[in-house]
């Protein structure tokens, strides 16, 4: 052999080690899946995912090494956060790592958990659901995967008619869904974040996106360091690191949002600088009538204007404590057709007990003034958790809904859920089940009593610590020996601690997963390590109970046909994916989503095949076909220029609209005050949220050393005046009592944020001062969210912090 | 001159009542200042005795953590030292690097995670961080590194502080995690012998190469020819490590769609 | 025999068989490449150029080929240049 020839030998040698190593998959020889975007540097086999934490959905490239996340970087390809990650992202791989995963099935006997197999587990629940399954719930969450979401989904509506399946995202985006409901008869934002990108003006209506979604908060004030002129108007209760960077900090009352939209409307018809033109062609008005119903009664333009009349901005100061100058200051902004004006919001519309009023509202003086439907022109809610969009609302997990917008009510939308799952006519049950506050009462609720649900399996949450008044809505079911809750967690949460069975789960980048973001977008990713012990996905354990439920012959698992509700085929073969060892021998995930894409273009919010999603860093929908085969995505929606179900020379179109005119209802809401407003007794208004350092109840991001030491404890915020007054310095230990709870805490005064006075600020990250002991469960009548930002509290200053004593 | 005695009774006049306007300042100072000891003298009632008296706020900021505390005792002169120029002489102990490497772990999860922040912020204002970091610069003898990458205003996104950032909490323990993060490579490929090291790391929001390897770098990580300044000249960067490959939509490999 | 860079290449083929049939014919006749045995959708092989430059080129060229879903640079040999004057970039 002579030199070149060795040479040859050795360049070939070294290319079939690499198509070896590439061939062989993302981690074993039984993932026979391989993304497009794995690459080798160094030992380190890197691929895409999205993040695991919020609703921005920002991707990430996740480094693996010898079966380990050891790295993580923000994914540079990515049209969300363009390589940029918060703390929180940049951590995401320690998730998996804190040292007190679950591993083992656990079954409940007295003051102990002892293990039992996944056999016993699964049959344990299927005759638990055998036993009445009417009484048999599924409590999910916006962090289900779009098939995990799907598959309870199907279990629940399709296999045990009994429609009893909510989310927590029932907590946290309810209002948002029936806002955009109420405005333009289909859900979600019609802009998206290139809309931060063209911006303006950017209004925050009680959001603190600096540490909420900061990866989009940067996005926008990075503008500033390129040159470019951004206004950000902050308006809030409470003073926060996005008022730092805010040029207007408009503080309102508690609860008064209403009569700030409603001054701008005020003005915007008195002065005449409302958009004619817009109005005339794509808006109708609307409020409610004797009965409040989600659609309310059409009213005149004049009779709308007329109601506006009473919000002066003299009239809004009184209520609000906003300065008249401030509302003018806003009526000025959204009467200048040369703008373009983004609002944004979260937590602060949505948790309000007049939420579906507040976000029709916001979007009723964007539709008003004309600012809609150009880049940069928007009023777009964000969400909290990475999936609230994909699985909640896009699947329908709601106790009312079906995939693709369709809803159990309509006799029209169950025939077409029936059909595409081959069930027999008349399988989906027309009545909704409950929402999650009645859900968990009635599960709380001895069964003479009413209380008519006595099992709840709680997948990918913790309602333990994110319910309010929790002593009331979960912890009285252990007293009760005939309820039986049974939670799918990965770590050792205080809903575990509370549950009868305890399954280990797998997450994140241990499974194949999708999710949607806040802008429509839908993303996927392929497992990359495996899950510790025998801890297994989500979407195995809702497939292994419906398989048992099949095989101990209840009638819902069937289809028509009287095949398997969840029959998978592969060359003429059923794949028998629920024993464990076959579930990764197909992509389940895929197959569900292909079944699940067939919902999708009822209303308009199309999507791609699955392999369009491997290939992107995700798709905005509706996600068209193009005439060249090609698919592509939306990112304006009802824009003729953008959207392809817009009617050609239309201009605008909402193609959904409840008048089924093509237009948008612009509504009335008058202001109201709040069901519990502080008085003598209870004189302060507690408001609850989060901090950039963790994520929703903290069961992950308080097991990773860098964030927990960063905010190791919860804490109260107090205005400086009222703690002068009360004499509280930073440090001291206060008692904050609610009607329904107390809890002490110790003081912050002027640190992460400054509440207005006369209000206290408490995040709700920490399991050992679970504040939600004090929150109000009363909601928004329609879309059943509670209200976690407003209630009335008392401060009593108990003691320095004994810390400090030396 | 006799015009100017009713002109003075006035100036008198403003002079005592500067005087007690400063005096009425210096007493609600003092009060403002031994607000504690007023307490520990009136507790309210529901004070238990054994409770040692909060600490007034001259004890806070002595018990605030790192080298921003000490700004307000000499960080102005301290600061116009500045950082060494490019033509410092550069010493590279040998057993530098590892000592270097080994520090910059302990201050991030894994190579390229952002570092955590060793001294107090201010929670609500994060744009005070480009005073120091910016473009680097020495504060009571510590070096505040130049950011490694473009300005991004929103600091604490990414960077978090090391300890409980109320005033006065003492550090609990951190909860066990049991992830290993990526090492810092502990140096770059060379060609042959003498041929410039390519770059190990992403560089990746790390651009700023000065950040740790200029002559404000630790030893060991410290170029010797901080002079140069065109660092990609002869030091290549990696496409893969970097993401460069990845062009993002090509078709899916070994994958194969739902028959 | 003039010296010639060597390069390992990895191709990640369609898994459509049509297209792999045909882009495999055209590989095969290629007079600068040596295939390896296939793995699954992926192949190794060997290329050899008379410049740098022109294995750019192959490599630019098996890219935009239809049926080629990647091209994966595993090996280059510069070892037959040695001793020559630097050139292009590096």
């Amino acid at each position: 052999m002579d030199r070149r020839d060795w040479l040859k030998a050795s360049a070939l040698g070294a290319a079939t080690a690499a198509a070896t190593r590439l061939a062989e998959g993302a981690t074993d020889g039984k993932a026979r899946l391989a993304s497009p975007h794995r690459r080798e540097e160094g030992g380190v086999v890197w691929d895409k995912a999205p993040c695991r934490f919020c609703g921005t959905g920002c991707h990430v490239q996740v480094g693996v090494k010898d079966g380990k996340v050891v790295a993580v970087q923000g994914d540079q390809h990515a049209e969300v956060n363009r390589g940029l990650l918060c703390v929180k992202g940049y951590h995401v791989g320690l998730a998996l790592y804190g040292k007190d995963r679950l591993t083992k099935p656990l079954l409940r006997k007295g003051d102990k958990f002892v293990p039992i197999s996944w056999d016993d587990a699964i049959e344990l629940i299927a005759r638990r659901a055998i036993a009445n399954p009417a009484g048999f719930a599924v409590y999910g969450s916006g962090q289900w995967t779009i098939p995990e979401g799907y598959a309870a989904q199907k279990l629940i509506k399709g296999g045990l008619a009994n429609n009893q399946i909510d989310p927590n995202a029932r907590l946290c985006m309810a209002s948002a869904v029936t806002g955009f409901l109420a405005t333009y008869g289909v859900d979600e934002p019609a802009g998206c974040y290139d809309d931060l990108d063209r911006a303006d003006v950017v209004i925050l209506w009680g959001n603190n996106p600096a540490e909420m979604h900061p990866v989009l908060f940067s996005r926008l004030i990075d503008r500033r360091s390129r040159g470019e002129k951004v206004v950000l108007i902050d308006l809030t209760t409470r003073h926060t690191r996005s008022s730092a960077f805010a040029d207007h900090v408009i503080l309102f009352k508690p609860n008064t949002d209403l009569a700030v939209a409603n001054g701008i409307a005020h003005l915007l018809l008195a002065r005449g600088t409302y958009d004619k033109s817009f109005v005339d062609r794509h808006c109708s008005f609307r409020a409610h009538g004797a009965e409040p119903t989600l659609e309310g009664e059409a009213i005149s333009f004049d009779d709308y204007k007329a109601r506006m009349a009473a919000y002066t901005p003299e009239k809004v100061q009184e209520l609000s404590g906003v300065s008249a100058a401030s509302v003018r200051l806003l009526a000025d902004l959204f009467g200048d057709p040369a703008l373009r004006i983004t609002s944004l919001w979260c937590m602060g519309m949505n948790q309000h007990t007049r939420g579906t009023a507040i976000n029709s509202l916001v979007h009723g003086v964007h539709l008003l003034s004309g600012h809609f439907g150009k880049p940069g022109d928007a009023p777009t809610s964000l969400t909290g958790q990475p999936s609230a969009c994909g699985t909640v609302r896009e699947v329908g997990t709601l106790a009312h809904g079906l995939p693709g917008g369709l809803v159990v009510t309509n006799e029209q939308h169950r025939k077409q859920a029936e059909e595409i799952w081959n069930l027999p006519p008349g399988r989906i049950n027309p009545k909704p089940g409950h929402h999650t506050v009645e859900l968990w009462r009635r599960f709380s609720t001895p069964r003479e009593e009413g209380g008519d649900i006595d099992t709840i399996w709680v997948q990918v949450t913790n309602p333990g610590q994110s319910l309010p008044n929790v002593h009331a809505l979960i912890d009285a079911s252990r007293k009760l020996s005939d309820k039986f809750l049974i939670v799918s967690d990965v770590y050792p949460t205080q809903t575990v601690r509370l549950a009868d069975l305890v399954l280990p789960s797998a997450m994140w980048v241990e499974k194949n997963g999708m999710v949607g973001n806040s802008e429509r977008r839908t993303q996927q990713w392929f497992k990359m390590v495996e899950p510790p012990g025998d801890a297994r996905p989500d979407l195995w354990q809702t497939l292994a109970v419906a398989r048992k439920l099949y095989e101990l012959g209840v009638p819902g698992m069937k289809d028509k046909d009287g095949k398997f509700l969840f029959h998978l085929e592969r060359e003429g073969k059923e794949v028998p994916f629920w024993e464990y060892e076959r579930f990764f021998d197909v992509n389940v995930d895929e197959a569900l989503f292909e079944e699940y894409r067939r919902f999708t273009r009822a209303k308009h919010k199309d999507l791609a095949p699955y392999s369009e999603y491997v290939k992107a860093r995700g798709l905005r929908w509706p996600v068209v076909q193009q005439p060249d085969q090609t698919w592509r995505e939306t990112k304006f929606r009802f824009a003729e220029f953008d959207d392809p179900y817009v009617k050609k020379g239309a201009g605008i179109e909402f193609y959904h609209s409840t008048t089924r005119d093509g237009r948008a209802q612009v509504w009335f809401h008058p202001y109201e005050p709040p069901p519990e407003s502080p008085d003598d007794e209870y004189p302060f208004w507690l408001c609850t949220g989060r901090v950039v350092e963790h994520w929703h109840t903290g069961s992950m991001t308080m097991r990773i050393p860098q964030l927990h030491r960063a905010m190791p404890q919860a804490y109260v915020e107090i205005n400086r005046d009222d703690a002068r007054r009360l004499r509280i310095q930073s440090g001291d230990i206060v008692t904050l009592e609610s009607r329904r709870g107390k809890l002490d805490l110790p003081a912050w005064i002027d640190g992460r944020g400054s509440p207005v006075a006369g209000s206290v600020f408490v995040p709700f990250f920490d399991e050992t001062l679970l504040i939600n002991r004090l929150t109000l469960e009363a909601h928004d009548p329609f879309s059943k969210q509670p209200d976690y930002k407003k209630c009335a509290v008392r401060l009593t200053r108990r003691a320095p912090d004994p810390r400090k004593a030396r | 001159m006799n015009g100017g005695a009713p002109s003075q009774a006035p100036r008198r006049l403003a002079h005592v009542a500067a005087a007690l306007t400063l005096g009425l300042a210096f007493v609600g100072f003092l009060r403002g200042v031994r607000e504690t000891g007023h307490h520990a003298a009136n507790p309210p009632p529901t004070l238990a005795a054994s409770y040692a008296p909060a600490p007034g706020y001259a004890e806070l900021r002595a018990v605030q953590r790192g080298p921003n505390a000490r700004l307000y005792d000499g960080a102005f002169p301290a600061l116009s030292r500045g950082l060494p120029g490019p033509g410092a002489s550069v010493e590279q102990p040998p057993e530098a690097r590892s000592a270097a490497v080994a520090a910059r772990a302990a201050r991030r999860a894994y190579d390229g995670a952002p570092p955590t922040i060793p001294h107090d912020v201010d929670q609500q204002r994060a744009p005070a961080c480009l005073a120091c970091h910016e473009s680097g610069a020495v504060v009571a003898g510590e070096v505040a590194r130049r950011m490694s990458h473009a300005r991004h205003d929103n600091c604490l996104q990414c960077h978090v502080v090391r300890a409980d950032p109320r005033p006065g909490a003492p550090s609990v323990p951190a909860p066990d995690n049991g992830f290993v993060g990526l090492t810092s490579p502990l140096r770059g490929a060379r060609a042959y012998d003498g041929a410039p090291p390519t770059i190990p790391h992403s560089t990746w929001m790390r651009e700023q190469c000065a950040s740790c390897h200029g002559p404000a770098g630790a030893p060991g990580l410290r170029s010797t020819h901080p002079h140069r300044q065109s660092c990609t000249q002869c030091h290549t960067p990696s496409a893969g490590l970097d993401q460069r490959e990845l062009a993002g939509t090509a078709g899916p490999a070994g994958w194969s769609p739902v028959p | 025999m003039a010296p010639m860079p060597i390069g390992g290449l990895v191709l990640t083929l369609d898994p459509d068989p049509a297209l792999r049939e045909s882009i495999l014919a055209a590989l095969t006749a290629d007079p600068r490449l040596t295939l390896g045995q296939p793995l699954g959708v992926r192949l190794p092989m060997v290329a050899e150029t008379l410049t740098l430059d022109d294995g750019d080129a192959l490599v630019r060229e098996l890219s935009a080929a239809p049926g080629v879903l990647f091209v994966d640079v595993v090996s280059v040999d510069f070892s037959d240049r040695e001793g020559e004057e630097p050139h292009g970039q590096t």
